[in-house]
């Protein structure tokens, strides 16, 4: 137990430095566990580029029919994970 | 095996809709990640607090997501849009005063006797502050719980995409049960939250097309409302409370008394305040201020919910070209079920790529619910039955590898219960009809061990008993005598929801009233035994050193009337 405690003291220490940004600490105890964050927003990158061609490329030639297909939602949410994605992985990357 | 799951592995063409190849790579995508996470995190689960705690350190954010998201299942929101279709908005009281109360009171009231006796389960309290009988009641009743639902869970996942997309149930299952059985092994509880966190986002990236391509459709909310009053002449789907006067006047068949008492204070406050599966993950928050602001940010993510789950629902009422019928009807060709309202009003609006996203949403809900049970599975099983019963002092490696062993034996025995499931008209009913049993007693036994510290070790465990045998005995007695409804429900006319609700009241009658009988009638525990357990005597660390705006009292306020404005909105 007495391991444990001088080891979360120690990374107290080391996450003071940031305390101002709670949720990129999220795993203080081991200072080199990557954000949960980052994952989400490569995975909505990623996600966000492949649903924005899918949608240029699909204009009106899909098979199945698609109720208020004139809104082009698809283009706008391929757009929308994009830049939510691309912001996720800026602001939450692994610093050295 | 049952009739229905026959036919279900016999319709091998029929399926809602085809997947093109970017809707495949993102669900392979999706899968490729979360194995990679768990590979990742197994390095941060080497101690069993780590494995089953997540080594406690979770900031509010994440904690109050996956807090939120290991409720926000697939099952339950395919369920509630089901039951949306079928009682109209009435069923919206189940995210708003069937929730928001009790989360808050979880927040404000009952946390700080979880977070400041260090207890790693709520079995675990139970047996600080009552001692083994009601420990080992609850931690059975819940492991027998986790692992059913988790079956049931699977089981509808499989039979879902055999609907939607036509794939073989054996193959659904296994493919997701094995991924979960790999990732929760690796990493525990940090592998189920990280997941819960992501099945979040892609539950609301996912799924918020919906109602927004859907309230295009129809003109806005007026529309809406309008479109409905004239598909279906003669039925209120669209008001809250104003139709609740009588049993009669409602599609559920229900009374406001029903609502507020048994659905708002048994079911809600047995399930938010007591069941581990949720309250686990605001325990594993990295302080106690931490755990209720999570509590309460999740309050306010529950409160959105019914925009992806209850508004589509109404949608499919107010857009879909034909209407959908009961499972029972679902092998008449052509047919689509209430369970399927969600998938198609997904499969009406999204292209290749997002209607790829709403699936892999799907996928995901499916696949942390299971993780969430099999990692509450494994804490349970290792600290509050084999740890005390069976062997009491071995090294932390021992509990630890027992944690990792038990994630794969929870995740194999809820593919056996997978195969066995399957017998009611709508599948959250039955879940509500096991949960009910186990969890709303839950509720008496800790409120009253929390609070009134003259209860005593016998009344806990015999009030928690009571609770669950009259819970039991009342199903048992309207499935023999049909017209027995007439007195657990009070009208005939109650539909299986709220025959549920009610059952859950007369189980929080009969909970408490033994609770205090038995209290009056038995030696209590000597008070030095119950510092840090009870009101009166725990020290509540004060939070008004804090800034107001970072009180979690300041929060739950604004929580609480954004609620109590949305009743009123929508009543």
């Amino acid at each position: 137990m007495t391991a444990e405690n001088t080891k979360s003291v120690t990374t107290n220490l080391d996450k003071s430095t940031n305390a101002d940004q709670p949720d990129q600490q999220a795993q203080p105890r081991h200072g080199k566990m990557i954000s949960i964050w980052f994952f989400v927003g490569c995975l909505l990158t990623v996600y966000g580029a492949l649903i924005l061609i899918a949608g240029l490329s699909d204009r009106g030639s899909s098979g199945r029919e698609i109720a208020m297909a004139n809104m082009h939602v698809q283009i706008w949410w391929g757009i929308g994970l994009l830049l939510i994605g691309l912001g996720y992985v800026a602001r939450f990357r692994p610093r050295a | 095996m049952p009739p229905t799951a026959l036919a279900c592995l016999l319709a091998v063409n029929t399926r809602l809709m085809a997947l093109s190849r970017t809707d495949l790579l993102i669900i392979l995508l999706y899968f490729v990640l979360v194995l990679g996470l768990g590979v990742y995190l197994r390095r941060f689960a080497t101690t069993s607090d780590e494995f089953f705690m997540a080594g406690r350190e979770m900031t509010a954010w994440i904690a109050g997501l996956s807090f939120i998201s290991a409720n926000l299942g697939s099952l339950e929101m395919m369920g509630y849009a089901a039951a949306t279709y079928q009682y109209g908005i009435l069923v919206c009281h189940a995210y708003w005063i069937a929730a928001i109360p009790a989360i808050l009171f979880l927040a404000l009231v009952m946390l700080p006797f979880y977070y400041i006796c260090k207890t790693h389960s709520v079995p675990g309290y139970l047996q600080l502050r009552y001692g083994k009988g009601a420990r080992s009641l609850s931690a059975i009743s819940f492991a027998v719980m986790t692992i059913l639902m988790s079956g049931i869970n699977m089981y509808s996942m499989a039979v879902i995409m055999k609907v939607i997309l036509g794939w073989n149930i054996h193959f659904s299952i296994w493919v997701s049960s094995l991924t979960v059985a790999i990732y929760v092994m690796a990493g525990g509880l940090l592998s189920a939250i990280f997941n819960e966190v992501l099945q979040f986002m892609l539950i609301w990236l996912g799924c918020l097309v919906i109602p927004i391509v859907g309230l295009a459709e129809t003109g806005g909310w007026t529309g809406l409302v309008h479109r409905i009053a004239e598909r279906f002449p003669g039925q209120d789907f669209t008001h809250m409370w104003s139709t609740t006067g009588s049993f009669a006047s409602n599609p559920m068949g229900i009374h406001w008394t029903g609502i507020v008492f048994g659905w708002g204070l048994a079911i809600s406050f047995g399930y938010w305040t007591t069941d581990f599966l949720v309250v686990q993950r605001v325990m594993a928050a990295k302080d106690l201020r931490s755990a209720q602001t999570g509590t309460i940010i999740g309050a306010f993510f529950k409160m959105l919910v019914p925009l992806i789950v209850i508004l589509p629902g109404l949608l499919a009422l107010a857009v879909l070209p034909y209407k959908l019928v009961p499972e029972t009807m679902a092998n008449i060709p052509g047919a689509h079920t209430y369970n399927e309202a969600l998938p198609l009003m997904l499969a009406r609006y999204c292209g290749p790529g997002l209607l790829g996203l709403g699936v892999t949403a799907l996928i995901a809900g499916f696949m942390s619910g299971m993780a969430g049970n099999v990692s509450a599975f494994a804490t349970v099983w290792t600290y509050d039955i084999y740890k005390p019963l069976l062997r009491k002092n071995a090294k932390d490696a021992h509990y630890l590898s027992m944690g990792r062993w038990c994630s794969l034996l929870g995740v194999i025995v809820s593919i056996g219960t997978a195969y066995l499931v399957m017998n009611f008209s709508s599948i959250i009913v039955y879940a509500q009809v096991i949960f009910v049993f186990f969890i709303v007693p839950m509720f008496g036994t800790v409120l009253l061990g929390m609070l009134w510290k003259r209860t005593t070790p016998a009344a806990g465990f015999w009030g928690l008993l009571a609770g669950i045998l009259v819970s039991g005995g009342l199903w048992l007695w309207v499935k023999l005598v049909p017209s027995a409804l007439h007195y657990v429900a009070f009208s005939a006319n109650a539909k299986d929801m709220a025959e549920n609700i009610y059952r859950a009241m007369w189980s929080l009658i009969a909970n408490v009233l033994v609770t205090v009988i038995v209290s009056l009638f038995t030696k209590p525990k000597p008070e030095a035994e119950l510092k840090g357990l009870v009101y009166g005597l725990t020290e509540l660390p004060s939070q008004n050193a804090f800034p107001i705006f970072k009180r979690p009292v300041t929060w739950a306020i604004a929580v609480g009337i954004a609620f109590i404005a949305l009743n009123i909105i929508f009543w």
